[in-house]
């Protein structure tokens, strides 16, 4: 075997350098292994189980006024481990939305957010403003009553908003009040558009955090 | 070898920022190493039975159809008693699969309403005081000809064909929007 043969997709691409460099191992500094600096992978571990776990919900979900609630029943009640895959996502949305707190808490308590890294900040923000967009969307999804009146509540708070809280409020739910039409542009919202964003944004946090390295607490 | 040297070797390989041509070079020195060989075997070990279950699960999981809760057992014609049994302005309840379905008679109109509100799905109620339908989630209020007079609902209740064979009322499917 000769030594130059590099095999199959390094001779064709040449991307084992890079791939090294981004997923190979790096050292991590010693401040930076204290126990209050794993929430950032803790939201990411969490969220790699919303895209799974919510990947099998839709197999069985579906977004329709009439039988929502009814298959989400029969998720939990009569699919094989139905029961599993949903309580992973609701407690995996619940750990979400925790850490992307706490992680948040600990970048600023440390003041992580310090030139150079003020877009790492912004990126993380985004993120964690997507996150509970995911919660706020997802919540109505299994339109039962506690969903409907929540989502009721929540659209009449945004109704408030001068000048823009009625046109959003519309845009929203799809008309007048909580229907069929609501249900279905926060399904879209919820499996679509925001975890798109969402992943581009995370994308993007990673990409910084990989080049510019954690930062050292004050 | 010794111990010391294979970890050098290990190192080595894992470590960023080593050439291609070097990993390539220790890996045609040694081989697979007893040490790598047992750890693969040790991982597999306790990594297999993980997997297996995993995928076992997976495979239960998406074993089951996946609109069985409803549509499946909706029948063509559900009988809904004799004509003569309707009271006027009175509705009947009958089931049409897992459907409730009103069947109401008015002079000598026969007509039947499916019960699930076409606002949020859940199952209206009959008010005799106040001879209305009214949806207890939110209030939908629909009239006995199905048309919706107050509340949240987009439109009236769906309506489903009947006809009436031999003195027999027997209730179709949903008609069309």
């Amino acid at each position: 075997m000769p030594s130059d043969n590099v095999g199959f997709f390094e001779e064709r691409f040449q991307v084992r350098e890079r791939f090294q460099k981004t997923f190979g191992d790096k050292t991590v500094p010693v401040y930076a292994t204290a126990l209050f600096y794993c929430f950032g992978g803790l939201t990411t571990l969490s969220f790699t189980i919303q895209v799974m776990s919510g990947a099998l919900l839709l197999m069985y979900y579906v977004p329709d006024a009439d039988v929502a609630y009814q298959s989400v029943h029969y998720i939990s009640h009569t699919v094989p481990y139905g029961w599993f895959i949903r309580g992973a996502h609701f407690f995996g949305a619940n750990a979400m939305a925790t850490m992307v707190f706490l992680h948040t808490l600990r970048v600023f308590y440390t003041g992580s957010y310090r030139r150079p890294r003020e877009l790492m900040w912004v990126s993380g923000v985004l993120a964690m403003f997507l996150t509970m967009a995911m919660a706020f969307t997802g919540y109505l999804l299994k339109w039962d009553q506690i969903a409907y009146w929540a989502m009721t509540a929540v659209s009449g708070l945004i109704a408030y908003l001068p000048v823009m809280g009625p046109p959003t409020r519309l845009l929203l739910l799809g008309g007048d009040g909580v229907s069929g039409a609501t249900l279905s542009r926060f399904f879209a919202l919820h499996v679509a558009i925001v975890p798109g964003i969402l992943i581009i944004t995370l994308v993007a946090h990673f990409w910084m955090i990989r080049k510019q390295g954690i930062s050292r607490p004050l | 070898m010794s111990d010391v040297q294979e970890q050098a070797a290990c190192t080595l390989e894992s470590s960023p920022g080593t050439d291609a041509a070097s990993v390539a070079a220790v890996a045609q020195d040694d081989g697979v190493t007893r040490r790598h060989l047992l750890a693969l075997l040790g991982a597999g070990l306790v990594g297999l039975p993980w997997i297996g279950t995993g995928l076992a699960a997976l495979a239960n999981f998406l074993s089951v159809p996946s609109r069985a809760f409803s549509g499946a057992t909706t029948p063509d014609e559900v009988p809904a008693g004799l004509l003569s049994d309707l009271k006027d302005g009175e509705p009947k309840s009958i089931l049409f699969g897992d459907e409730t379905v009103f069947v109401i008679k008015s002079g000598s109109k026969v007509s039947a309403f499916s019960g699930t509100c076409p606002h949020a799905g859940c199952l209206v109620a009959w008010h005799q005081d106040k001879k209305l339908f009214i949806c207890p989630c939110h209030g939908g209020t629909f009239t006995t000809a199905g048309k919706c007079i107050a509340g949240p609902p987009p439109r009236g209740l769906f309506e489903h064909s009947v006809k009436v064979s031999m003195g027999r009322v027997i209730v179709g499917r949903k008609k069309d929007a």
